[in-house]
């Protein structure tokens, strides 16, 4: 399989290491934004951590540790769709990466149900919060909880979307050459948002 | 294709340890709390994170310059911590908290005239 070289590289080795400087310095853009907020929790935890503790409790431990394993899971299949593209296999790399985005969509569909379950039990400040669900500081840990999941599934919904462009890019003929790179720098995106979440489970689902 | 079954028994592998991990934090979360909990639950996190940055994308594998990138979101995040943590773990107890002071009774306030 011959390798498209875009015009301004040299070889297809400096366009692989440009292509992933490009994302990698995306993803520390990235680690700020999610950072911040971890900051901010950070803070607020430290202030009050019964109020976190308590606010914990109202959620969902086993919806949160099945997405967890979903996006594990998701990242082997990513992982390996990344190797079936660099071994010019194309027809293993789509079905891999649209595994993959079956799985992202699940880890969506759940956490779709989750709030579901958690608008349904009145746990959205400024909403339907109320005295019952526990005092101001635990509506605090909600606002992150609402804040820190749905940024994250945001960024899960961009990758699902653009794992499903890429698999049918790949399947049509011509669109995306299978030994691009541009599958490794996908899969390079799909593995942070799978850290997002490792990060998030613990400190959302598991305050004890 | 030796070379390509190998790195999918190793990515399977990876997966298995990463799932182990998932089940030992859900487990150390009910038998843990308080502080130890928390840096259990911090530590295992750290582990899986590394296992999918070292492996899943092959870090290990990549240039110098991309590491300095990975490495220096590291670097930032570390400042914004200690800068802003240093700050609020720094403070009188009674102060540290970033949430405003209760409200006085409204007894308490001097009358309206005489402001």
């Amino acid at each position: 399989v011959r390798l498209a070289v875009a015009e301004q590289f040299d070889d297809r080795f400096q366009q692989r290491e440009a292509a992933g400087l490009g994302m990698w310095t995306f993803l520390a853009s990235e680690v700020m934004i999610f950072g911040v907020l971890f900051t901010g929790y950070t803070v607020y935890r430290a202030g009050d951590p019964g109020a976190f503790r308590q606010g914990s409790l109202h959620l969902y431990e086993s919806i949160g540790a099945t997405n967890t394993a979903i996006l594990l899971v998701s990242s082997v299949t990513m992982f390996l769709a990344v190797h079936a593209s660099g071994a010019g296999r194309r027809g293993r790399t789509v079905w891999l990466l649209v595994v993959s985005a079956v799985l992202g969509a699940a880890f969506l569909g759940l956490k779709g149900v989750e709030y579901a379950l958690d608008i349904r039990e009145h746990l959205v400040p400024g909403y339907n919060f109320t005295p019952e669900q526990g005092g101001p500081h635990v509506a605090i840990f909600l606002v992150f909880y609402w804040i820190t999941t749905s940024l994250h599934a945001l960024h899960l919904t961009a990758g699902v979307l653009c794992t499903l462009a890429m698999a049918v890019l790949i399947r049509r003929d011509g669109a995306v050459k299978p030994r691009s790179n541009q599958v490794e720098v996908l899969g390079l995106y799909w593995h942070f948002v799978d850290i997002i979440w490792v990060f998030l489970f613990p400190l959302l689902y598991l305050v004890r | 294709m030796a070379r390509h079954r190998h790195q999918t028994r190793s990515a399977i592998l990876v997966g298995i340890g990463l799932l182990a991990l998932l089940g030992l934090t859900v487990l150390l979360g009910h038998l843990l709390t308080g502080v130890a909990a928390t840096v259990t639950g911090l530590l295992i996190a750290v582990a899986k994170a590394g296992l999918v940055v070292l492996f899943f994308m092959e870090l290990v594998r990549e240039t110098n310059q991309i590491r300095i990138f990975a490495a220096a979101s590291l670097l930032w995040i570390g400042i914004i911590f200690t800068l802003t943590l240093s700050d609020y773990l720094a403070r009188r107890p009674e102060a540290r908290a970033p949430y405003p002071p209760k409200p006085p009774a409204v007894s308490s306030l001097p009358p309206l005239a005489q402001q």
